[in-house]
Parts: C-alpha cells; sequence; structure tokens
C-alpha cells in the first residue's frame, strides 16, 4: 500500500480535486470562524487534554466504574478484544431476538471491525443511515472521511447512484431532492428494523450514561424505534464525569464543521420500557497502544475531523490514498500501530506543516508522531527502496559541506542546461504535477560570501 | 468474564502514571441578553424562535403552524396521551405532521432545548415527526453548556434525554445545507414570558 501511488490514481480527477479541495476548506474556514468566537478556546483544549490525560492514567479504573454504573441502569455490557469478537457479539445479541433487518448510525469502530460484511454474510440485513454513509454503502466504497464519508463525491455521482439504485430521475442531481428521496426511503427502513447499531461519542463513568452526537437525527430514529439498540465503543470513549461533557460538547462540532453544537446530542442511561440497550466495549489494539509512550496521546482523539480538513496533503489526495479505515493525518499514526508494514507509507503522507496539531481539540502532538513513526519506520526498513537511497545519498551529501556546495552547483546547472523531458521525467518525483522553482544566479554559500565581503568594506564589523 | 479481566489487566499494565484531572476552569460569561444570543444561535442551526404571553401560546401555534394535518400536543389542555400499543410499538406515531412538546431549558451559546423523558411520553416523537414545536419559559435559560451540566446535576429526566439545536440537518452531498434529513424538518421554539418587561 503506497500512499503516494494511491494518490496519483485521485489526483487524475482534476476537477474532483478541485472541489474536494475547496470544499474541505470551506469547512476548515466555518471551523476557525466558530472558534474565534470563543476567547476561552485554548483554556478548553488544554482543559479538555488533560482531562484526556486523566483519563487514560485511570482508564481501567474509569472503565469498571462505566460497567457498573451502566449495569445498574439496566444497560447490558459486553467485552470485545478484537475485532472478531465483537462482530460475533453483535451478532449474538440480534440473534437472539431475531432480528434480520439492522439500521446503522455513524460508527468508525464498525468500520474498523468489518461489521456490514460480517452481518451480511449471517444474514442479517444491514442499512447504513447516515446520508454520507448511505451513500457510500451503496457505491460499495468505504468512507472517505470520518466525518464527511462522501466527501469525495461530486453531486453528479450521488445523483446517478440514485438513479441507478433508488431510480430517482435521471439527471436530478439537486441535493435537496436528493436528500428528500433518500430520507423517503430511509424512513421506510427505520420503521421496519428490529435492531438499531450506533456508535458512542462519550461514555460517563459517573452516570453509566452515554453520548451520540448526529446532525441528521438518525442514530436517534434507530434507536428508538427497534426493540434493541447496540451501542459500539473503544475502550478510550470514557469521560470520568458528567460535567466533562461540557467541555467536549462544546468543541467537537465547532472543530468539526463549525457548527455550535450538534443538532441531536442525545444522552442514553437506560433502555426505554420494552426495550434492551446493549454496549459492546473493544479493545482491539488500543491498550497496546496505550502502553506505547510516543503514541499513547493519539487515543485523546475524539473523532472531529479537523485535522484531515485542514491537512494540504488530505485535501489532495483523498480519504481512499490511506488505504486505512481512519484516513487523514490522525489516520496516520493509527494505522501504523496496527499494522506497520502495510501503512509504512502513511507517516510520509504529510509535509510536517503541523497545522493539525494546530487545530487538534485535544492537543495531540500529531506531527510530531508522524516524524517518530518516520523514524520506526526507516529503522525497521520499510521504506521504498527509492526513498531509502534517496535519503542515504542526502544524509551522505549533507554531512559534508563540499559535497552539498558541489551538489546544489550540479542541480542549478542541470536544471538549465537539462531539456524538460529530462528534468521532468518518472525519476523526479518532484517534477510530477508542479514546475520546478526557477533557478537563482547564485547560490546561498555564494550570496553569503559576497554579502560578508561587502559588510566588512562597509566597516559593519561583527 | 475472562475476556473484560484481560482487556482490564493490559489496560492497568500499560497506562502511564496517574495525573490528576484538571478542574473546568470558570469561564467569564457573557449574562447580557441570553435571550437574544439564544435566538441568533438557534436561526444559525437553522430554527426559529418566538416570544410569546402564556395566554396567547395556541393562537400563536395556530397562526405559525397554519392548520396542520395532524398535531399532537405531549402537554397542556389538549394533550393527548399515547396509548399502549403506541408506546410499545413507537413506529406506530409515524406520520404525524406536528408535534409541541415541552422543554426543560434553552441554551444560549447554541441554541439547544433540553429535553428527557419527563416531557417526552415517547423518545421517538421527537424525531418522527415532520414538524417539532417546543415550549420553555423564559427563565430556564442557561449561558452556556458548563451551566447547563450544573444545571442537569439535579434534574432526573428518566432514561434519556438530548440537547436538540435547530431541525435535522445534513450536508453530505458537496456540501450543501439541507434541512430535514430525517428528524423534523422545522423546530420552533415558543418562548413564554414570566418577566414583565
Ligand atoms: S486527532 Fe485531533 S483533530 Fe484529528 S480527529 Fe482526532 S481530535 Fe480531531
Amino acid at each position: 500500500m503506497l500512499h503516494a501511488k494511491n494518490a496519483g490514481e485521485f489526483l487524475k480527477n482534476e476537477k474532483a480535486v478541485d472541489s474536494h479541495d475547496k470544499a474541505l476548506w470551506f469547512v476548515r474556514a466555518k471551523r476557525d470562524k466558530a472558534v474565534n468566537k470563543l476567547p476561552e478556546w485554548e483554556s478548553l483544549r488544554e482543559t479538555a487534554s488533560g482531562i484526556k490525560a486523566h483519563t487514560l492514567s485511570r482508564l481501567d479504573e474509569y472503565l469498571e466504574e462505566f460497567e457498573r454504573k451502566a449495569t445498574e441502569n439496566g444497560i447490558k455490557v459486553h467485552w470485545a478484544e478484537t475485532a472478531e469478537d465483537h462482530n460475533h457479539l453483535v451478532r449474538q445479541i440480534l440473534e437472539t431476538h431475531n432480528v434480520r433487518k439492522v439500521v446503522k448510525s455513524k460508527s468508525m469502530l464498525t468500520e474498523e471491525c468489518g461489521l456490514n460484511p460480517f452481518l451480511e454474510a449471517s444474514g442479517i440485513d444491514v442499512v447504513d443511515t447516515d446520508l454520507g454513509e448511505r451513500i457510500v454503502q451503496l457505491a460499495h466504497e468505504p468512507p472517505s472521511h470520518i466525518v464527511l464519508p462522501a466527501i469525495h463525491k461530486t453531486k453528479e455521482q450521488v445523483g446517478e447512484l440514485f438513479w441507478e439504485k433508488m431510480g430517482t430521475e435521471a439527471g436530478n442531481n439537486d441535493p435537496s431532492y436528493l436528500t428528500g428521496e433518500a430520507r423517503k426511503d430511509l424512513r421506510r427502513k427505520f420503521l421496519e428494523a428490529d435492531g438499531a447499531i450506533t456508535g458512542v461519542n462519550f461514555a460517563i463513568a459517573e452516570t453509566g450514561e452515554f453520548v451520540v452526537c448526529t446532525n441528521e437525527g438518525n442514530a436517534d430514529m434507530g434507536a428508538h424505534l427497534a426493540k434493541v439498540h447496540v451501542a459500539c465503543m473503544g475502550i478510550e470513549k470514557i469521560l470520568p464525569k458528567r460535567e466533562h461533557l461540557g467541555v467536549f460538547l462544546r468543541m467537537l462540532a465547532r472543530n468539526a464543521t463549525g457548527q455550535a453544537v450538534t443538532t441531536y446530542s442525545s444522552h442514553f442511561s437506560k433502555p426505554r420500557k420494552g426495550a434492551e440497550i446493549h454496549i459492546v466495549i473493544v479493545d482491539n489494539g488500543r491498550s497496546k497502544q496505550l502502553g506505547r509512550e510516543d503514541f499513547r496521546a493519539s487515543l485523546k482523539c475524539i473523532r472531529c475531523g479537523a485535522c484531515l480538513n485542514t491537512c494540504p496533503v488530505y485535501r489532495r489526495s483523498g480519504g481512499h490514498s490511506y488505504g486505512s479505515v481512519i484516513p487523514g493525518p490522525i489516520g496516520a499514526i493509527l494505522s501504523p500501530g496496527i499494522d506497520l508494514k502495510k501503512h509504512a507509507s502513511l507517516p510520509y503522507a504529510s509535509t510536517l506543516c503541523g497545522s493539525c496539531s494546530d487545530v487538534c481539540p485535544v492537543k495531540i502532538d500529531i506531527h510530531t508522531q508522524l516524524y517518530k513513526w518516520r523514524q520506526i519506520v526507516a529503522k525497521e526498513k520499510y521504506l521504498p527502496a527509492s526513498k531509502r537511497m534517496m535519503m542515504g545519498g542526502m544524509s551522505k551529501i549533507m554531512a559534508s559541506p563540499k559535497a552539498f556546495e558541489m551538489a546544489g552547483k550540479a542541480g542549478a546547472w542541470a536544471l538549465k542546461v537539462v531539456p524538460r523531458g529530462i528534468v521532468y521525467g518518472p525519476w523526479n518525483p518532484w517534477g510530477k504535477e508542479r514546475e520546478m522553482p526557477e533557478v537563482p544566479k547564485q547560490t546561498f554559500g555564494e550570496w553569503y560570501k559576497e554579502y560578508e565581503q561587502q559588510e566588512s568594506e562597509n566597516g559593519n564589523a561583527k | 468474564m475472562e475476556t473484560r479481566n484481560r482487556i482490564l489487566s493490559r489496560v492497568s499494565r500499560n497506562k502511564p502514571e496517574a495525573v490528576p484531572c484538571p478542574a473546568i476552569p470558570d469561564f467569564a460569561k457573557q449574562e447580557s441578553d441570553l435571550l437574544h444570543r439564544f435566538s441568533e444561535n438557534l436561526e444559525m442551526a437553522g430554527g426559529s424562535s418566538f416570544l410569546v404571553d402564556e395566554n396567547s401560546l395556541e393562537e400563536k401555534i395556530n397562526e405559525v403552524f397554519a392548520s396542520p394535518e395532524s398535531a399532537l400536543w405531549a402537554f397542556g389542555p389538549n394533550d393527548r396521551e399515547l396509548s399502549v400499543e403506541e408506546l410499545q410499538s413507537p413506529s406506530l406515531l409515524d406520520g404525524i405532521d406536528l408535534v409541541i412538546l415541552n422543554g426543560k431549558f434553552m441554551v444560549a451559546e447554541n441554541g439547544a432545548v433540553w429535553l428527557d423523558e419527563t416531557v417526552l411520553p415517547a423518545r421517538a416523537l421527537m424525531c418522527l415527526a415532520e414538524r417539532v414545536a417546543i415550549v420553555v419559559s423564559d427563565d430556564e435559560i442557561v449561558a452556556d453548556m458548563h451551566e447547563a451540566y450544573s444545571k442537569l446535576s439535579g434534574m432526573d429526566g428518566g432514561g434519556f434525554g438530548l440537547f436538540l439545536s435547530g431541525p435535522s440537518k445534513t450536508a453530505d452531498i458537496e456540501q450543501s445545507l439541507v434541512l430535514g434529513a430525517h428528524g423534523a424538518k422545522t423546530l420552533s421554539i415558543f418562548v413564554i414570558k414570566t418577566k414583565s418587561k
């Protein structure tokens, strides 16, 4: 799996890349506006990061407290060590209730576990109900963003997909028409479903309740109609106290889409009469990540998606190019922890500009972790051969001032005299899709020597 | 049980050294004009609000929702109690045009209203109806979410509660905002004047 190669595929459709880039930058700008309205933003970030750090440092205790309180409230709690465990547990719960039709609201965890194909293979019909997720489900694609799953699709593509799969009017690509048609179709599915699956945004140890945030209301619709509601959460979703929700709910939507809060922030603490709530608490590598000092902060992530929206590489390479369930900067630090060899190219899918760390509401040092993964990837020799050779050569050149001076001059000379076809050949990735810089008349070394000489002639002694 | 213990013991082995939990700072509140801020933020979220006298509430609701196809009041003199069947299979409640609910309190910073099971005869009501109206009194308002949670701490809301901010919405097709993705297509808040101004 090579990020750069996949990105190359995405870049072939210039118009789609352009609208992808613009749409995400639009979201990023809305985020800035919302965030700048709160003078206490930085203090909120500091607090949120501190609450998460504290929670991780006592995670076992809080998980136990949550389990105890939730059980007292009449919720059934299950534990899954791996993705397979999780899938089997969910199927077992559904089968006990003879559930054949499930409506699902967005959950990156079930995506990570591959729940949909697993249930479908057991004859259970699963419908994703978040509009973006429904779009990618109908297209048989994975989501390309953790908050905006279908951000890579144009409205023309969605119109055609709905025409083909739902029989909407041919050529009608109006977003409000298409949303209305999806609403009708999904309303029927909600009414027919006998089971609902949701994710969990926050789980509160103190009260045993959990919070699910959506704008569409699809999690509520599913959970309040079906007779059994299965909520799936990673072990890191815990917050110690209810009052901590005040901090996180103020940040989540503002940072994700620039809204002051999500439309529905729903707190489930007890099942309604005649229905059941089950919670599946999943590890799947998280407790291992907790043990990695350099990378454990990644478990603070609240999946707001802001680091994706702001990332210049993500915006121009698309979520699918990452080949991992969670794309973007946060995906590039989570995925190598799961399978280093497979995801070795992801820590390089970054300019290390640090914008991701700047927007992160829980202050994860994302770009530093990317840099640390690069060192591990290099040490484990997972770098592609071309990169390894180049890095090896570079380090020799950079270690010797003489060699560096010569290489600089040689490069400048080459750019001036070598024909375009050769400079922009496949051996020069820097010449792909972009122009090489104009060669300056002097190298920096030459300029500096001259400058020093002039200064001393002018009598400006150091 | 075995799985649970294995996970918990690995977590306890791998967790970092204990660090204290920071207190939530006491952020300076802009206390003035909470209602105005509430209605502005609600509008940003796609909803609308109306300030009314208690005795003209019905009249105002009839004016805003001229002849709804079907309406369900969850409280007050016009309320209808849900049947046992409807409570057991809430999907029977599908098809209601307008639902009128009581809200517990408003949050100025984001235009949200808190609802819980003491005001929701069925949880599904607030998302099944095409249009949702919520009545709440003007002194039930807090500045921000920190105040909201301190207000909630003494409140028993049953087994479910939510902050609802505006109608259901999506922007999943090319970032174009569409109201009424699944739940209510419109959300109107009727704020009852209790303070004489
Ligand atoms: S790493 Fe930070 S910015 Fe990125 S999704 Fe997670 S919380 Fe949001």
